[in-house]
């Protein structure tokens, strides 16, 4: 349902050379590599936040950069990297936005405006807090919040820019099982980026592994995340096995040798 | 998990977490009320005493066309004194509320005032140098003024032009710069200029109500115009206070708003100056104080903060001008020692 | 703008003078600071800027002729007040500034000027040097003649109604003449004077 293909993008310098991977239906594609990879650069190409040099975005045969923005913002939800909101909007508000390339230039929510939004804050576990300023509520909660506006248009597509940055364990595990959740009852797909290995591992459905703006490796996470493949991404020694819970592959860092405690300093 | 449409749910959301039609009307008919109430007391008080026969005689000869039965005196102190300086007062009070709302929204900073990007800077070097140089021509300084406001926001937007369009720090940065600058040739032109021009363009730099009402009904026309194509933009403004990134996500064309919006909170922030001066205060407060009271979506902050912009000018205008009669006193004082404490009041009661 | 304190040092003054009307208080202590003798002006009406003459007279050994120009300033002043005493006075109100409306209060020597010339100013009650004044106010006092400062525009639009506009008796004056205070305004005082009852002075 999303084809991605020859997609270059730089600033001053090349980020991204020559991009091409598909996603089918109710995939959820996690984005790794290291830090300046390109992984942001390529979300908001997706999303048409930034427009690639070459190349172009599909979404269900349909090229993102021609089509009206609002089309595009319907059939897409995006929750960005690391918000910070300083006006108290009410979530309800904050989610309401969710709706706005559906409607008017001027006037108020429709029912169906409310109706939408009402259900993407069920789904998202956040009905509780309606009425309460996002900025008030904790991180996992204003995730939840983002991820609410995100849904409340029934995208096509999920694009989530490291939604479990700041969250602890339980609450990763949750947000990600959440977005799993979400595409499988609703016809939609997912990327992630996250810098949480195991977390991708467990919860995709493929892999793409990015390093200096090239795709390394595009395929099921146990294709993806091997070892040669991570040390040689991320340029640091780790063990990957498979966990004895799932079976899906598990990294564990190797700790750095250690010169001054054997120099008994 | 499974989707429920509860009854409670709905009911949860529709109730007042937003801002209905329901609840924008009823708000704005209450500042109305107060702002023709206000304007009433405004046009009844003043230095001399002028009965409210008097009053109702004029203004009812005025709609209709005749001559009023009162005397010449009464005639110009009603029409041609107070009754501008009460429209003058709601209009550049709205002026100021909105674009400063509107600029707290673009910028993304509940702080912001309008006179952050140097618009007012701007049109005080046009009326200084009006005032020292070209002192015969009529309505001279405001011309210049507002001259020297739109080149200023031109010179503003050229500068805070990035790589890829204006961000929102890149332009404060170019408005705080030009703002020093343009600072710095006003204290110049102020050591240089003489007793009485000193006198008098210093009275204009803090905000003066009394001017020459010639120019109102353009200045009217203008600001509610501008005032109109903000709050067009009034929803995408909501978005764009979460993130410019996600606004254009949520399918908001930024580039258009961000561009529409400065240029129309810029230009009636210039109207406003160019009749009235620098009067501080409003434009950072009462925006701040309705967010605080009704929220911070801008379909309601804007309309809301047009009319308790004129009410609060309304009243410290009023203040100014009969409290130690036959002189007058600085309207932007007023306005921070009503508006002040009331601020205070609602910060305190909010938190 | 301020004279250069460095330049003043090097002609080596034996006195230097200021007004106050300059508002130069800082450069004056710091001329004072220096070592320069400094005498002060600060004359707050007719007979005070005839004593600070005969304060500078003494001050410069010249009081032969500050007594003789002193003199002849109290003759001409006193043939003034003689001329119009008894007539009528016109109400007159002063414009210092027009936006916003500045005039002069009742301690200045503007006034005194006025109340010696024969008028009465509207904003004599005022204690205030220069207040902004209320338009309404000026309208509602009718005055008779009206005197703009020299560089000032014409007459604000909205008193285009009052006596002194229908009549044509409003006058530019000249700053150096009414608001210095040094032995022009006598000048001053009689130009006004003249202005404020033509019937009394005829073509002169």
């Amino acid at each position: 349902m999303l084809k991605v293909s020859g997609i270059h993008f730089s600033y001053s310098q090349p980020v991204l050379s020559d991009l091409s991977f598909e996603i089918g239906n109710g995939e959820l594609l996690v984005v790794i590599g290291p830090n300046g990879a390109g992984k942001s650069t390529l979300l908001k190409i997706i999303v048409g936040i930034l427009s690639p040099e070459s190349g172009s975005v599909l979404l269900d045969d349909r090229n993102i950069a021609s089509m009206p923005r609002r089309e595009a913002a319907r059939l897409i939800g995006y929750v960005a990297q690391g918000s910070s909101i300083r006006f108290p909007l009410t979530a309800t508000e904050f989610v309401l936005q969710g709706r706005f390339a559906q409607q008017r230039l001027i006037g108020f929510e429709s029912d169906e405006d409310v109706t939408e939004a009402t259900r993407a804050m069920e789904l998202t576990d956040t009905i509780g807090f309606a009425d309460r300023p996002v900025t008030e509520l904790s991180g996992g909660e204003r995730q939840r919040v983002m991820l609410a506006r995100a849904i409340a248009s029934r995208p096509r597509l999920l694009v989530l820019d490291e939604p479990v940055a700041n969250l602890d364990i339980s609450h990763q595990i949750r947000m990600l099982d959440l977005v799993r959740n979400l595409i499988s009852e609703g016809n939609m797909s997912a990327i992630v980026v996250t810098h949480e290995l195991n977390l991708a591992a467990e919860f995709a459905t493929t892999a793409l592994l990015l390093k200096a703006g090239e795709m390394m490796a595009c395929g099921a996470p146990n294709e993806v995340l091997t070892e040669d493949l991570l040390q040689t991404v991320f340029e640091t020694e780790l063990l990957v096995d498979a966990s004895p819970i799932s079976g899906a592959p598990r990294v564990t860092l190797v700790p750095p040798s250690r010169p001054n405690r054997e120099r008994g300093i | 998990m499974n989707v429920t449409d509860t009854p409670n749910a709905v009911r949860h959301i529709a109730s007042a977490n937003r801002v209905t039609l329901a609840q924008l009307v009823v708000a704005l008919t209450l500042l109305a009320l107060l702002v023709i109430v206000l304007a009433v007391i405004a046009t009844a008080v003043g230095s001399e005493h002028v009965s409210l026969a008097s009053i109702s005689k004029i203004i009812i000869a005025g709609i209709t066309g005749r001559s009023a039965d009162v005397t010449p005196e009464q005639q110009i102190i009603i029409a041609e004194i107070r009754l501008p300086r009460v429209l003058m007062a709601v209009v550049v009070g709205g002026a100021l509320s909105v674009a400063g709302a509107a600029y707290q929204a673009l910028l993304r900073n509940p702080l912001a005032d309008p006179y952050i990007l140097g618009v007012s800077t701007g049109a005080a070097v046009g009326a200084i140098v009006s005032t020292v140089f070209a002192e015969s021509i009529p309505v001279g300084r405001p011309l210049a003024a507002f001259i020297g406001a739109v080149l200023t926001i031109t010179a503003v937007y050229a500068l805070g032009q990035g790589r890829r369009g204006e961000a929102s720090e890149r332009l404060i940065l170019a408005g705080v710069i030009t703002n020093t600058f343009l600072s710095s040739i006003v204290i110049f032109m102020l050591t240089a200029a003489s007793g009485s021009r000193l006198r008098s363009i210093f009275s204009w730099l803090i905000g003066d109500l009394s001017g020459e009402p010639r120019l109102l009904g353009l200045v009217t026309v203008f600001v509610m115009a501008g005032i109109v194509v903000i709050y067009m933009n009034a929803r995408a403004l909501n978005l764009l206070m979460t993130g410019e990134e996600e606004a254009v996500a949520l399918g908001v064309e930024v580039r258009r708003v961000k561009i529409t919006v400065y240029l129309a909170a810029s230009l009636i922030t210039g109207a406003a100056v160019a009749v009235s001066g620098v009067i501080g205060f409003v434009g950072l407060v009462i925006p701040h104080a309705i967010r605080l009271v009704g929220g911070s979506d801008n379909r309601l902050v804007i309309p809301a903060s047009a009319l308790a912009g004129g009410a609060l000018l309304l009243a410290a205008d009023t203040v100014a001008r009969t409290i130690i009669a036959p002189r007058e006193l600085h309207i932007g004082v007023i306005s921070a020692l009503i508006g002040g404490p009331v601020f205070i009041y609602l910060l305190r009661r909010t938190s | 703008m301020r004279p250069s304190i460095e330049s003043i040092v090097a002609l080596k003054p034996d006195l230097v003078i200021a007004s106050t009307a300059s508002q130069l208080e800082q450069f004056v202590r710091n001329l004072d600071q220096v070592g320069i003798p400094v005498y002060v002006s600060n004359p707050q009406n007719i007979d005070g800027v005839l004593s600070s003459i005969d304060s500078i007279g003494e001050l410069t050994d010249t009081t032969a002729r500050a007594s003789g120009l002193t003199k002849e300033l109290r003759g001409r002043i006193k043939a003034v007040e003689i001329r119009v005493a008894g007539a009528a006075r016109p109400r007159v109100f002063l414009i210092l500034g027009r936006e916003p409306l500045i005039t002069a209060g009742g301690g200045t020597f503007i006034s005194d000027i006025i109340a010696r010339a024969g008028g009465q100013s509207i904003s004599s009650n005022e204690k205030a040097a220069y207040p902004q004044y209320s338009l309404e106010t000026v309208v509602a006092q009718r005055p008779e003649v009206i005197l703009i400062q020299d560089g000032e525009r014409e007459l604000p639009d909205r008193l285009q109604q009052t006596p002194a506009a229908r009549e044509g008796r409003v006058y530019h004056f000249d700053d150096g003449v009414l608001l210095r205070p040094g032995p022009r305004i006598v000048n001053g005082l009689e130009q006004m004077a003249a202005k404020l009852h033509p019937e009394l002075f005829g073509r002169e």
